[in-house]
């Protein structure tokens, strides 16, 4: 049975292992059928910059996992105006197109779905 | 919607986060550290529905004061899963 189920990510990519555990919950509800958003919250917004190169610090690329969000169908990315401004971001600055929301907005888009699990 | 506050609001932006989002009607269950917020008073007489778990609150040494009464509710885990069944969606906030 196919559900809305919204993740919040709310942790920056490599001080700790949630983003990513966030990102393998993603990938397996999709390959099982279900429609998935991810909100970034807070802190949550760095795992989308541009530009992020990993690999001396061995851990893995976040936003190249991002990147492969399409191939599963998961499409609606969702930011919020006010971090990426708390933050001295623009949405350019982000690798990936996602979609910049009011806080305002966040409530109705919790409230659309069944579940809402929060990393 | 049931929002479950996990972390101390004073080494956590949690509840922050999550008060920056939250719709009016929203409830907060306060629960581990996240019983700590019983001592932000902005937090506490904001006047929104605010419960915490009674094992978590004495575990810490925290009991709502006579003024607090009327703002917040100790429950216990009985009462906490009633409160996830009446409400349409809960939010963990860690």
């Amino acid at each position: 049975m196919t559900k809305n189920i919204l993740i919040i990510q709310r942790t920056a990519p490599y001080g700790s292992s949630l983003a990513r555990e966030g990102i393998d919950y993603v990938l397996t509800s999709a390959a099982y059928d279900q429609n998935i958003s991810l909100l970034f919250l807070g802190d949550g917004v760095f795992q989308l910059l541009a530009n992020q190169n990993s690999k001396d610090i061995q851990l893995k690329n976040q936003l190249s996992a991002l990147e492969v969000l399409p191939l599963y169908d998961v499409e609606n990315l969702y930011v919020t105006e006010e971090d990426l401004t708390e933050r001295n971001l623009q949405a350019e600055n982000l690798g990936l197109k996602v979609n910049v929301i009011s806080r305002a907005s966040v409530h109705p888009l919790l409230s659309k779905q069944d579940h809402v699990v929060g990393f | 919607m049931l929002h479950l506050i996990q972390k101390s609001p004073f080494q956590s932006n949690c509840l922050s986060e999550c008060l920056n989002i939250a719709g009016n009607d929203d409830q907060f269950l306060l629960m581990q550290d996240g019983v700590y917020a019983i001592q932000q008073s902005e937090f506490i007489n904001s006047g929104r529905s605010i419960f915490a778990l009674k094992d978590d609150l004495s575990a810490r040494g925290i009991s709502i004061s006579d003024e607090q009464k009327n703002n917040v509710i100790a429950i216990d885990y009985d009462q906490f899963v009633e409160l996830t069944l009446e409400t349409d969606k809960t939010i963990s906030w860690f």
